[in-house]
């Protein structure tokens, strides 16, 4: 009786799946891009430092009073979000207005590649992998107090299971998603936004680098 | 692309649901859109919900930067902790090797609306003041020979806290696994605000105290800091530091220790140094003769870091001495045991 009851939930939550199951999906990777861009406002920090230095000699030359370097601090975190919240918006329309589980296969993918069928998959493992590290992080710090070697493991496993249920199955949407472009070039626009976020999310996103 | 074709109901729906839950509550809590939804959330209720702000700098951890600043000069003043040129004074030495100075000072001055962490309230008198509550706390954690900001992570986080963020920074291969700012990531967003509150916030008013004069302290204050009549520009204009009348070649000391964030040259400045000295406090010196440090030196306190000079927009030899507390330029005059000054600066509001 329990079983059936449960398949009776799971049938149910089955049928309100095209509600929850792309909220889940883009909060995934909304987590995974929150960790790049928490990286991003250092980078920016030190990149707008050396703009500001490079500049100092033309804006000298018209009388102009320069920045100092700690009135970039600021500006670089509040670019930050505003680059995380654009990248949550990609997320959104990558995801906005596709079916639950379109087919995918290698022959369709070859049909609607262009920039955009290339950034996608560039943007979307690398920040769905970082989320799934920031959902292991939370799980732990919520279940240490009971047992700290097993809310690491749990969370780990869960971390797992959410890249899978959630990160994977997000891919294969987005990507089945992509129709075949009028132009190859169609949304390279987006890569100024997506790989410097891809490759922080690389790089701080997965827990791999200490043991490398 | 074809849309699906399966009308089946998907098996593990209910687990997803679980998982997409679960997501979404870490997105609530640890993103800026969570923190969005919260503060509309808060603004279309009318309910005081707690909300942490988007960026997160010293103004927003500590109670406000005049505030903080007024408390660090009652210190100095209550305490006669102002440190003199080259050395710190003997009273800073740590008491009975409980927490020691100038963290003490600071702790007592910074957290006086921050709570007690919730696993340390066992250790502390609950009648007692909240900065008396800190630092008992502090005193029992502190380890001889500890460095300050180790033992005030531990406070924040708990042993096992630092410890877990600390392996995380290392995973991902982190350079400064140690650091509070390296560390503040890999932290749920109620962590992080409370360790701010009590980590970040205290070490920079510890840095404030310690805050050395950059030339010798009877030289002749010539414009003090706030508004004043410019004496190239002839209009009234905000002054953010204190011009120091010191003759072309004088030596300028770093007022604290710290990284050198500017050493160049521009038309205003002149030749200039800025030190980051971490935690929200820089200090900046202008119309320097000549510089004796590089762009990313490591310098410490009291450190020769250049000559005093005429160079930029300056009507004669001075220094030019700016502090800035989260990006707010203060009153130099005011981490100086001798000058009281009483409430917040009319003139710093202003700006």
């Amino acid at each position: 009786m329990p079983l059936k009851s449960l398949i009776r939930v799971d049938n149910a939550a089955s049928s309100s799946r095209v509600l929850w199951m792309g909220l889940g999906q883009l909060g995934l990777a909304a987590l995974g891009v929150h960790l790049a861009a928490d990286h991003l406002d250092d980078q920016l920090f030190s990149a707008l430092v050396w703009c500001n230095d490079a500049l100092a000699p033309a804006v000298q030359a018209l009388s102009l009073k320069g920045l100092a370097a700690d009135q970039l601090q600021a500006p670089a975190a509040w670019f930050a979000i505003g680059v995380e919240l654009l990248a949550d918006l990609y997320l959104f329309l990558c995801l906005a207005l596709t079916s639950q589980a379109p087919e995918l296969s290698w022959g369709s993918y070859k049909r609607a590649i262009s920039a955009r069928a290339v950034l996608v998959p560039l943007f979307w493992i690398p920040v769905s992998l970082a989320g799934s590290w920031v959902v292991a992080m939370a799980i732990e710090d919520s279940l240490v107090d009971l047992h700290a070697m097993g809310a690491q493991v749990v969370g780990v496993a869960l971390a797992l299971l959410v890249a899978w249920r959630l990160g994977f199955s997000g891919l294969r949407r987005v990507l089945g998603a992509l129709e075949p472009p009028k132009k190859r070039s169609e949304g390279w626009g987006w890569a100024f936004l997506v790989l410097p976020l891809s490759a922080l999310a690389i790089r701080f996103g997965l827990p791999l680098w200490g043991w490398l | 692309m074809r849309a699906a074709r399966a009308k089946r109901p998907v098996r593990g729906s209910l687990m997803d649901l679980v998982l997409v839950v679960g997501v979404l509550v870490a997105v609530w809590s640890r993103t800026p859109v969570g923190n969005l939804g919260t503060q509309g959330f808060a603004w279309a209720t009318g309910l005081d919900v707690p909300t942490a702000p988007l960026v997160s700098t010293l103004n927003t951890h500590s109670a406000d930067i005049d505030t903080l600043v007024a408390r660090v000069n009652t210190s100095l003043n209550a305490n006669s902790l102002n440190a003199e040129n080259g050395a710190l004074p003997s009273q800073w030495e740590s008491p009975d090797g409980g927490f020691p100075e100038p963290f003490r000072s600071a702790a007592k001055a910074a957290l006086v609306e921050t709570p007690v962490p919730a696993q340390y309230l066992p250790l502390v008198d609950v009648t007692q003041p909240l900065p008396e509550q800190h630092l008992s706390a502090l005193d029992s954690l502190y380890e001889e020979g500890e460095d300050a900001q180790v033992t005030l992570q531990r406070y924040a986080l708990g042993p096992e806290g630092t410890a877990r963020a600390t392996e995380r920074a290392r995973s991902a291969g982190e350079a400064n696994p140690e650091r509070w700012d390296t560390l503040r990531r890999y932290l749920s967003s109620k962590e992080q605000q409370l360790g701010d509150r009590l980590v970040s916030t205290t070490l920079g008013t510890a840095a404030m105290l310690t805050l050395q004069w950059p030339v010798l302290e009877d030289v002749r204050i010539s414009s003090p800091f706030g508004y004043r009549h410019h004496p190239v520009l002839s209009k009234r204009k905000f002054h953010n530091g204190v011009d120091l009348s010191v003759p072309v070649g004088t030596p300028v000391w770093a007022a604290q220790k710290g990284k050198v964030k500017v050493a160049g040259n521009d038309a205003i400045n002149g030749n200039y140094v800025v030190i980051d000295h971490g935690n929200g406090v820089r200090t900046s010196y202008c119309h320097l003769d000549s510089l004796e440090v590089e762009k990313k030196a490591q310098v410490e306190r009291g450190q020769a870091i250049g000559l005093s000079g005429n160079t930029g927009r300056s009507t004669g030899p001075h220094l030019h001495f700016v502090v800035r507390v989260g990006g707010k330029a203060v009153d130099p005059e005011r981490f100086r045991a001798d000058v009281e000054l009483s409430g917040a600066d009319p003139a710093a509001a202003v700006e």
